[in-house]
């Protein structure tokens, strides 16, 4: 059965204040309740990042650190394999080096300015003729493709007569301009894979070219010719 | 003791009025009690998370302070990436010295047979033009029956042109496809 309530004037006016307490607490609860949820899923939000941030550091920090153990990283044959510059005059000393330790004969020597980079590298071409025994021209185009600066034979035309071998031989250079970025600290690092380190490794196997460097005379300079003039 | 209601009748509230009004002043003081509690959960756990926020920071600044100390190897661990990287291209690229190899072990082949000479070689990254002469037809026979021993290292053989000169010989003119 339903009952019914009937509130009076007097009765309202008693019941307003306790009833303006309990909204005031309601919404005193509902605003605590909300800014302290924010504030501490803010909070959350900000110690997640930060982990992964750390996360992040560590591990950068930890390849960093076995990078010095990373074997032929601080060798500069990498810097030989691809120089900064246009490597055809070092190559074409190459060239003449490696014919004279093989006995041959150089001619005809054409080096070509550095093409417009593709994908970074820069490619120079290189002919010339070269000739003397074939086991000498073998050997010679086997220590080419050994040595650095890393480089590709393009076409080899022989005409052989007996022993004696006359090749044209037209080679690729490269060089590359060196990476002007290191990424943000927090950025991950990519320590190097399996296949670079094997390549790392290779390129030890490689002749660096060694020149000598002309030594500088020392005395012997002309006499003062003005002492003769009493000046 | 008696109580005495000296409260007009015309200004006093029923019974059930007087229940209502305690029940919201008893639920207003639990709900406050409730808010205080959650005030000082708040304050708690902010103190604590910003605490752990604090230490996760300090622990991150120690980390990007390493990492500025080994910036040496981060310069040398990028650059030789950057080298691996273009060597492989470099590598990947049409280079002869296979074919260089593959005539070598052709050259071999007809020296070893006597009565037959190399005469001009033309390699490129797919290709070996290699021209032959001999005086005898069953040299030129033995070094295209070696040539059938070889052929791991040829995708292809063609022969472009034979000839006969009295006062040369036989000459021939073959065309190897090498495998890659």
């Amino acid at each position: 059965m339903k009952k019914n309530i009937s509130l009076s004037g007097q009765d309202l006016k008693f019941l307003s204040k306790p009833f303006a307490i309990l909204l005031l607490t309601i919404a005193f609860l509902f605003v605590i309740v909300s800014v302290g949820y924010k504030q501490i899923t803010q909070i959350n939000d900000k110690i997640k990042s930060a982990k992964q941030t750390k996360n992040l550091l560590t591990q950068n920090l930890t390849i960093l650190d076995s990078v010095a153990d990373i074997q032929g990283i601080n060798d500069n044959f990498l810097e030989i394999a691809i120089p900064e510059k246009n490597a055809s005059l070092f190559f074409v000393s190459l060239i003449k080096l490696l014919a004279s330790e093989e006995g041959l004969s150089v001619a005809n020597l054409e080096a070509s300015a550095g093409s417009e980079a593709t994908g970074g590298i820069s490619r120079s071409s290189i002919s010339f003729d070269v000739e003397g025994s074939i086991d000498g021209v073998e050997s010679f185009i086997d220590k080419i493709n050994s040595s650095l600066p890393v480089s590709s034979i393009s076409t080899v035309d022989t005409t052989l007569s007996g022993d004696f071998v006359r090749a044209t031989l037209a080679i690729s250079v490269f060089s590359a301009a060196l990476p002007e970025k290191i990424p943000a600290i927090t950025a991950p690092v990519n320590d190097l894979t399996q296949d670079e380190k094997q390549l790392l490794q290779s390129l030890g196997d490689y002749n660096v070219p060694s020149f000598s460097n002309p030594a500088v005379s020392v005395g012997g300079g002309r006499e003062n010719p003005f002492t003769q003039l009493g000046l | 003791m008696k109580n005495v209601n000296l409260i007009p009748t015309e200004l006093s509230v029923g019974d059930s009025v007087t229940k209502i009004a305690k029940s919201f002043k008893s639920t207003s003081v639990v709900l406050a009690a409730i808010a205080i509690f959650a005030i000082l959960v708040a304050f708690g756990g902010f103190f604590f998370f910003s605490q752990n926020l604090k230490d996760i920071t300090t622990e991150s600044e120690n980390l990007k302070r390493g990492i500025s100390d080994l910036e040496k190897s981060e310069q040398r661990l990028i650059f030789a990436k950057d080298r691996l990287a273009k060597i492989k291209e470099i590598q990947s690229e049409e280079n002869a010295i296979d074919e260089v190899k593959a005539f070598d072990t052709m050259y071999k082949l007809v020296t070893s047979l006597g009565n037959i000479s190399v005469s001009g070689v033309k390699i490129d990254s797919n290709t070996i033009e290699f021209s032959v002469v001999s005086t005898s037809l069953s040299s030129m026979t033995s070094f295209f029956e070696g040539i059938n021993d070889q052929s791991d290292l040829f995708s292809k053989v063609a022969l472009s042109s034979f000839g006969y000169v009295p006062s040369v010989g036989y000459s021939a003119n073959l065309v190897f496809e090498t495998t890659k």
